[in-house]
């Protein structure tokens, strides 16, 4: 494992055609560290996971993963890291064991088919399963294994439930948790949900407008600790602020009192 | 690279199986219901069943095989992986060469066995013959690799398969009309073909590398795709076509002074400033362009050469020298926009080498040039049956059932003819009786008097009467080399037994020399005034002069050893030097200077 931080970010632009999606995002992820990166639809969040696992490249900026640029070291990068996209394509003739073959023998020596096996066992799929006949659950947990089966140091989710059914986004975010306590990987994670930031991050990065507009600690977010003036007066984090704000009201006042 | 392969073929398996199926039962329903079994011939196989077998199933596959992995964004799944997009790309590569093979060679035997149950020849699918499907299938190959290129590029499989099959058709028909109407240029179609096959399909396959790894196929953005493809495609093409191009240029191109070239012939112009020379090359050049030739007219003095070059230049006889000293005049065969034969008439400045004139004349005027030299006449070579142009202006056609030799006299010229097998029969035509009188041999040249003596230059020496009666023979030991003056009133013979005068006019003979330096060959040459004569010999060489009917000769030095005379202008002789590689002008007193070098 690298001794470098797995993921920095600093002053990242990208831009699609005349379009400038990101202005200069800072951002870093320390190791063990679960961060969720907010964010409304169309804020960018997809762009920087896909320029971190080195699909896309930047416009400007500087940006490292466990000390690699991930697009001119793009190989060993992704050697190191596991990406879930946010609509895993595969071919609908392939088969569970076709995908983990293809997977595995692009991997080599960092597969480890047990623990391929036993999250295959843990997320209900058989290798003779066809994938088109998967459920969307299904196939989403399946990119989850594939992501994962190797151990990697940097950890790159782009809403790994969406659009699944609560089950599904139990056992898939349950998984997640559990895998994120044992491995010590960096991970950060792409969502508009706050149930998810609530459940799986340690960290927040709020993205609005092109940049991040406030980052902190999950717990300091919800409680209002710890933000600087500036932050907690910025456009962008008083919408999502008010949005934690108003959940957290919501419980106190359903819970009754604590004995 | 195993497991790529392996998902190319889980994913592509369907239409295969598919096509495997196909194959023998369109093959069974094209002969069954089309052409008849008893019609069906293997010819139909090699031309038609096989590569158009081949040809749909190429289509088919390499239609989608990058397309249907971009458009549904599958490309990305490999694109997250710490796999190289070359891996990616060779693994479609070879899934479709290797592919594309064994569906080649399981067509050719599910074939093999359908013309053997239906009774047919089959060993033409194995043997030489099956070589008629060379251009065939490498046009189809051809066509799946441009449909692979642009299965990269526009990312719809349908659409891609037509735009290949387009990029091969359009040129193939382009190719047909040049064959057609013009010849293709004197080269060798089928062999160009198939370098612009091999060259096609090395762009397409540049090209779709191309987009594939510098396009970012896997960010799907099209034009960039198709930039970087269309560069790397022209980075491939261009300069291939340059090459075949000047390949083709080089080989015909002839320059003097090229050691390739091959020179022969050879002709002085009356003033023996110049000699006309014919230069070739041996074989046949790149794409099986021709040997060409062109003609070189080259100055004696300087060794200035003249090249007149291009195809179908054609020096026609005399005619050439007569716009005077320095002057030049070549003949073109070209083709009129009506489709009758033309010909061209170019007057060269030979010191300048600048044309002064040119003239258009159809075949059927250009009498007086279509005619070459004829001893003392003139023969019309274009008529049938030849015509001979007499110096006093008066023509006959050639006898039926004869043919005109190369004696003449002002009088009249001989005839032969030939009577069974290698035999001939022979004879003079009289032009003021029109009569034709039977000779016993072939005459060789003919006296002033019609009713006086022709000789026969063979073994031994004959006195022909040309009014009838016993024909004289003359032992002068075995010859091995004659010449007869240009105004064809002397000739010399070189034999075993000497060196021998001839004279025309009364068909009477005189030793020279005792013995002569001649062992064999074209070694005795005339000045143009047919009064000086050189015998080239291995060692020294003999001069000779005529005064008042009788020759003297002299010996003089002639180095390096000609073994290919062209000219002697009485002084000097112009030929082919033994081991030099070259062609000399050569004095009589043992100098020379090297003119052209020449393999």
């Amino acid at each position: 494992m690298s001794t470098a931080e797995p993921i920095t970010i600093q002053g990242l632009k990208k831009r699609y055609g005349k379009k400038q999606v990101l202005t200069g995002v800072t951002l870093s992820v320390p190791r063990g560290v679960t961060t969720a990166l907010l964010g409304r639809n169309g804020a960018g969040k997809t762009t920087i996971l896909r320029i971190l696992a080195g699909l896309l490249p930047r416009n400007g900026g500087e940006v490292s993963v466990a000390g690699l640029d991930p697009w001119k070291q793009a190989i060993r990068v992704k050697a190191i890291t596991g990406y879930v996209p946010d609509a895993p394509m595969f071919h609908p003739r392939w088969r569970v064991r076709d995908a983990m073959s293809l997977v595995k023998s692009a991997r080599r020596r960092s597969w480890d088919e047990r623990e391929a096996r036993r999250l295959a066992e843990t997320f209900q799929l058989a290798g003779s399963d066809r994938i088109g006949a998967l459920s969307k659950g299904a196939r989403a947990k399946l990119s989850l294994l594939l992501a994962l089966s190797h151990h990697p140091e940097v950890v790159l989710l782009d809403e790994p439930a969406s659009g699944l059914d609560p089950l599904s986004r139990k056992e898939v975010l349950g998984t997640l948790v559990e895998i994120m306590e044992r491995e010590g990987a960096a991970i950060l994670i792409s969502t508009h949900r706050l149930d998810d930031v609530e459940r799986l991050a340690e960290r927040v990065a709020f993205l609005k407008g092109g940049e991040i507009v406030a980052e902190g600690l999950t717990e300091e977010l919800r409680t209002g600790r710890g933000i600087p003036e500036a932050q907690l007066e910025h456009p962008g984090l008083t919408e999502l602020y008010a949005a934690l704000l108003d959940r957290e009201q919501e419980k106190r006042e359903v819970q009754p009192c604590a004995v | 690279m195993r497991s790529l392969i392996a998902k190319e073929w889980r994913e592509s398996r369907a239409l295969i199986f598919g096509f495997l199926i196909l194959a023998p039962v369109a093959s069974v329903l094209i002969k069954w219901l089309l052409v008849g079994f008893k019609a069906t011939e293997t010819t139909d196989s090699l031309v038609f069943i096989i590569p158009g077998a081949f040809a749909l199933f190429v289509f088919a596959l390499s239609a989608d095989l990058a397309a249907a992995d971009i458009s549904s964004g599958r490309i990305a799944f490999f694109a997250a992986l710490p796999t190289s997009p070359a891996k990616v790309w060779a693994a479609k590569t070879l899934f479709l060469a290797g592919s594309a093979l064994l569906y080649l060679g399981y067509a050719l035997v599910v074939e093999t066995m359908i013309l053997a149950l239906a009774g047919k020849a089959t060993a033409p699918l194995m043997g030489p013959e099956a070589a008629r499907m060379t251009l065939p299938l490498t046009a189809v190959m051809t066509a799946g690799a441009a449909t692979f290129l642009f299965s990269t590029l526009i990312d719809r499989g349908f659409a891609a398969a037509l735009a290949g099959f387009g990029m091969v058709a359009g040129p193939w028909l382009v190719l047909g009309a040049i064959r057609k109407n013009i010849g293709g240029f004197g080269i060798d179609l089928e062999a160009a073909s198939l370098f612009a096959c091999v060259v096609l399909i090395v762009a397409s396959l540049s090209g779709s590398a191309a987009a594939f790894l510098s396009g970012r196929v896997h960010l799907k953005a099209r034009l960039r795709r198709v930039l970087v493809a269309g560069l790397a495609f022209l980075l491939v093409l261009l300069p291939a076509t340059v090459w075949a191009g000047v390949s083709v240029r080089n080989w015909l191109t002839i320059d003097a002074g090229d050691e390739q070239v091959r020179l022969g012939g050879g002709r002085p112009t009356p003033d023996g400033t110049w000699a006309l020379l014919s230069a070739s090359r041996r074989g046949k050049g790149p794409f099986g362009a021709p040997s060409p030739q062109e003609d070189w007219a080259v100055n004696l003095e300087t060794g200035v050469v003249r090249e007149f070059g291009g195809i179908g230049w054609f020096m026609g006889g005399d005619e050439e020298f007569a716009e005077g000293p320095g002057r030049l005049a070549l003949f073109r065969h070209s083709k009129a926009p009506d489709g009758k034969a033309n010909w061209l008439r170019v007057v060269y400045d030979l010191n300048t080498g600048r044309p002064l004139s040119t003239r258009s004349v159809q075949r059927s005027k250009l009498y007086g040039w279509t005619s070459i030299p004829w001893g003392l006449h003139r023969l019309d070579i274009t008529r049938s049956p030849r015509r001979l142009l007499t110096a006093d202006g008066r023509t006959f056609d050639q006898p039926e059932g004869w043919r005109f030799s190369p004696a003449t006299a002002p009088w009249g010229v001989g005839l032969r003819r030939r009577k069974g097998g290698v035999s001939y029969s022979f004879g003079v035509l009289l032009f003021d009786t029109g009569e034709i009188r039977e000779l016993s041999h072939h005459p060789h040249s003919l006296p002033d008097d019609p009713d006086g003596f022709a000789v026969s230059f063979g073994q031994p020496i004959r006195r022909i009467p040309l009014a009838g009666g016993e024909t004289e023979e003359i032992d002068i030991g075995k010859p091995n080399s004659r010449s007869l003056s240009p105004d064809l009133r002397f000739a010399v013979i070189s034999s075993s037994a000497g060196l021998y005068l001839v004279r025309s006019k009364d068909a009477s003979i005189e030793k020279i020399e005792d013995e002569t330096p001649v062992r064999g060959g074209p070694f005795i040459l005339w000045a143009n005034d047919s009064r000086t004569f050189l015998v080239l010999g291995h060692g020294p060489s003999l001069k000779g002069t005529i005064r008042d009917g009788h020759a003297t000769v002299e010996q003089v030095q002639v180095s390096p050893r000609i073994i290919f005379p062209v000219h002697f202008d009485g002084s000097r002789v112009l030929g082919f030097g033994a081991g030099h590689g070259s062609y000399h002008v050569s004095e009589l007193d043992g100098s020379s200077r090297q003119l052209l070098p020449v393999r």
